[in-house]
């Protein structure tokens, strides 16, 4: 990689991008990054590989990635999750994954799918009442087996009574 | 009987397309050609969302389309619950159950519960993510004679940790048999007397056999 360069090739566009834009050498390295992924993680980026950034789950799917370059089987823009480890947690973060070429070498581009962060306490809130309505229902199952079970037994010792009325 | 594997392919087509009837149908279809609760739980629902999770490697499943399939599974399994819970009988063995601290993931040890109940046992399920103060404070009041903590990734592995050291700490002598399940435990089983727990078990027929043989 032009390590003359490092640090200053990102587009200003990409600079002022309201989520992280990285720029990559073919093999994973950062070369560029528009400080948003800095203030998520709490540590520097640029001039370390992308999978060291990564929780352990995360890193043969980058590897994946990488990979399909050489495969020639990396669709333009495809979008890739990865979880980060963050400052005191993990962080699932989208990127859409460009490659292209700065003069012969080859890059790659990872930006940030704007997440809608109205929407993550309303997942939130729906994964809980999911939880609630599962947990309901078996309750209720629960219930119904020792329904059933309790008329059994009274069926049963309606019949013994009767039984006992008639041998009198 | 049905061909668990055929059940398994059609379950996790269902849960590719996010199709929760037919997930429940098929289901309800191989439940009723006699598919046993234990095969049903191990070989169709645990092998189906390990492939979904492998899926998401493949960066051909999303994470919000890996929550679905979760969420599906579980209704499922509420849906089958009334076949797996058996009446606890008097002197039944008790147990508590619960989820590291910040882990979501208790699919596997909500199996494990209840193919527990089915054996009879007494199982308290606190779910995902519970605080070890909490943990502790139902084991204070119930004195199960044992536990079983869930971790599904290595960075949860420490709340693990603090948890099982609260539960000694707080029951000394009488503490219970302490159980520990997740992916970390598949890969290194001795990571469980590391952190302080009494065994391991790689699924939950495994879990609930271990359990029938240490605990009294």
């Amino acid at each position: 990689m032009s390590e003359s360069r490092v640090g200053s090739r990102l587009h200003g566009c990409l600079r002022g991008f309201p989520a992280a834009a990285l720029e990559l050498s073919a093999d994973g390295y950062v070369m560029d990054s528009n400080g948003r992924l800095e203030a998520l993680l709490g540590q520097g980026v640029v001039n370390r590989p992308f999978a060291e950034l990564l929780d352990t789950t995360s890193r043969a799917k980058w590897a994946r990635l990488l990979a399909g370059r050489d495969r020639g089987d990396a669709p333009a823009g495809e979008l890739w999750e990865f979880v980060l480890e963050g400052r005191s947690a993990l962080e699932l973060r989208t990127f859409a994954a460009v490659w292209g070429h700065d003069g012969n070498e080859a890059v790659l581009w990872l930006i940030e799918y704007s997440r809608d962060l109205r929407l993550e306490p309303l997942y939130e809130e729906l994964s809980a009442a999911n939880a609630e309505l599962v947990q309901a229902q078996r309750e209720l199952a629960k219930e119904r087996t020792r329904l059933a079970r309790a008329h059994a037994l009274e069926a049963e010792a309606r019949a013994t009574a009767e039984r006992a009325v008639r041998l009198r | 009987m049905p061909d668990a594997a055929v059940v398994r392919n059609s379950y996790l087509a269902a849960l590719r397309a996010g199709d929760r009837r037919r997930a429940f149908a098929v289901v309800e279809d191989a439940r009723g050609q006699g598919l046993d609760v234990a095969a049903l739980y191990l070989d169709v629902l645990q092998q189906s969302l390990r492939e979904v999770g492998r899926l998401w490697q493949e960066n051909e499943m999303t994470v919000a389309e890996e929550h679905l399939a979760t969420a599906i599974t579980q209704m499922v399994m509420a849906r089958v619950h009334a076949d797996v819970a058996a009446d606890v009988t008097q002197g039944a063995r008790s147990l508590v159950a619960a989820c590291a601290d910040t882990e979501r993931h208790d699919v596997g040890l909500r199996m494990v519960c209840d193919l527990l109940e089915r054996d009879g046992w007494d199982v308290a399920y606190l779910g995902a993510s519970v605080p070890a103060e909490s943990l502790v404070h139902l084991v204070r009041e119930r004195r199960p004679d044992a536990v079983a903590l869930s971790a599904s990734i290595a960075p949860h592995l420490p709340q693990l940790g603090t948890m099982i050291r609260c539960v000694r700490e707080a029951t000394g002598d009488a503490a219970p048999f302490i159980l520990v399940g997740g992916r970390p435990f598949l890969d290194e089983p001795q990571l469980a007397h590391r952190l302080g727990a009494d065994a391991t078990a790689p699924d939950a027929l495994a879990a609930v056999a271990i359990l029938r043989e240490r605990v009294a």
